[in-house]
């Protein structure tokens, strides 16, 4: 068998080679059937109708992130620049009727327990709380009632 | 050698991966019949030849995007290789016919012996086709891929060593022991050196 060693000649191997050449050929030239050749036509032709539909893909995402970009900033857009609902502006003499009842509701029952004579003033007792919770300048100008105390 | 002009190979790839399936009809049938050739020397039945012949260029097709460099011939006969090497691997898993053995490091593929039964039995009134058909056949796979690639694919052998990924020496090697060996069997017929 083969030495480690030996070296061959190029020239020589192929003369030898190019001798054989026709005979092997003869003895052993085969060719592939019709039905191979047909299965990889088809596989071809199937294989470039995948290529050019991952090229629509790739072309169509080449768009589609700008697309997206550009319909994001149209919705911050749009939100940006939409007339907001005005809140309800509540009238400023159904607002101070609304804390009138509200404080007199609340204070009225506690006022009257600790000054039987100031529960029986609604209003006075209302006006007063108002001006406790700053609603009216000061407290109220004295009137009898509060010299006897 | 090169019958076929290799840029050609390079001109009807690129039209293919441009889209023309005519494109590789043509391809494949101007290396068809050496490719064959080989790929029927080194399968077990004609059977695993076709589905090789298959599997090169379903291979070649899917990367034919990818080809750079080098030439067309060479890459596919590489891929063909490559199949081959898949087909020996399936039939014995544990079996590489470049697998290092013995002492001197002679590699697997050139100390076994071929696939078919004695060439005096097998030979015997056959015609002299026939009779190189079966020595060959009978070759050790290392030798024999390399005297198919020279002698039926028309390979020169610095493309051969370059595809088998072996020393240009190794490859004139193989050659000259499958030729002394195809003159024993044959009784040193015709093919004088």
């Amino acid at each position: 068998m083969r030495r480690a060693d030996d070296t061959f000649d190029l020239a020589r191997e192929d003369a030898a080679a190019d001798a054989w050449a026709p005979a092997a050929r003869a003895a052993c030239a085969a060719e592939p059937s019709a039905a191979t050749l047909a299965r990889i036509h088809e596989r071809a032709a199937r294989e470039l109708a995948a290529r050019r539909r991952r090229a629509v893909l790739a072309r169509f995402r080449m768009y589609l992130i700008p697309a997206a970009a550009a319909a994001l900033v149209c919705a911050a857009t749009l939100l940006a620049i939409r007339p907001s609902p005005a809140p309800a502006v509540p009238r400023p003499h159904a607002l101070l009727d609304g804390m009138l009842l509200l404080a007199t509701a609340v204070h009225a029952d506690e006022a009257a327990d600790e000054n039987p004579r100031d529960g029986t003033d609604t209003e006075r007792l209302a006006r007063r709380l108002l001006a406790l919770q700053g609603f009216t300048d000061a407290d109220p100008d004295p009137t009898p009632a509060d010299f006897h105390l | 050698m090169a019958d076929i002009d290799a840029s050609d190979d390079e001109l009807l790839l690129k039209r293919y991966v441009e889209g023309s399936v005519e494109a590789l009809d043509t391809l494949v049938s101007r290396h068809s019949g050496a490719l064959f050739s080989y790929i029927r020397g080194m399968a077990a039945s004609r059977e695993e030849a076709e589905d090789l012949f298959q599997e090169t260029w379903t291979r070649a097709i899917r990367h034919a995007a990818s080809f750079r460099g080098g030439t067309v011939r060479g890459w596919v006969w590489r891929i063909a290789r490559n199949a081959v090497i898949d087909a020996v691997r399936k039939r014995k898993p544990d079996d590489s016919l470049d697998r290092p053995v013995g002492g001197d490091g002679a590699p697997l593929g050139d100390t076994l012996a071929g696939d078919g039964v004695p060439v005096p039995d097998q030979v015997a009134g056959a015609d002299t086709g026939r009779r190189i058909a079966a020595c060959v056949a009978n070759l050790p796979p290392a030798q024999r891929e390399i005297f198919l690639m020279r002698t039926t694919g028309s390979l020169s052998f610095q493309e051969i060593a370059a595809i088998l990924g072996i020393p240009l020496n190794t490859a004139l090697g193989r050659m000259h022991y499958a030729v002394l060996r195809l003159r024993k069997e044959l009784g040193g017929e015709g093919r004088e050196r």
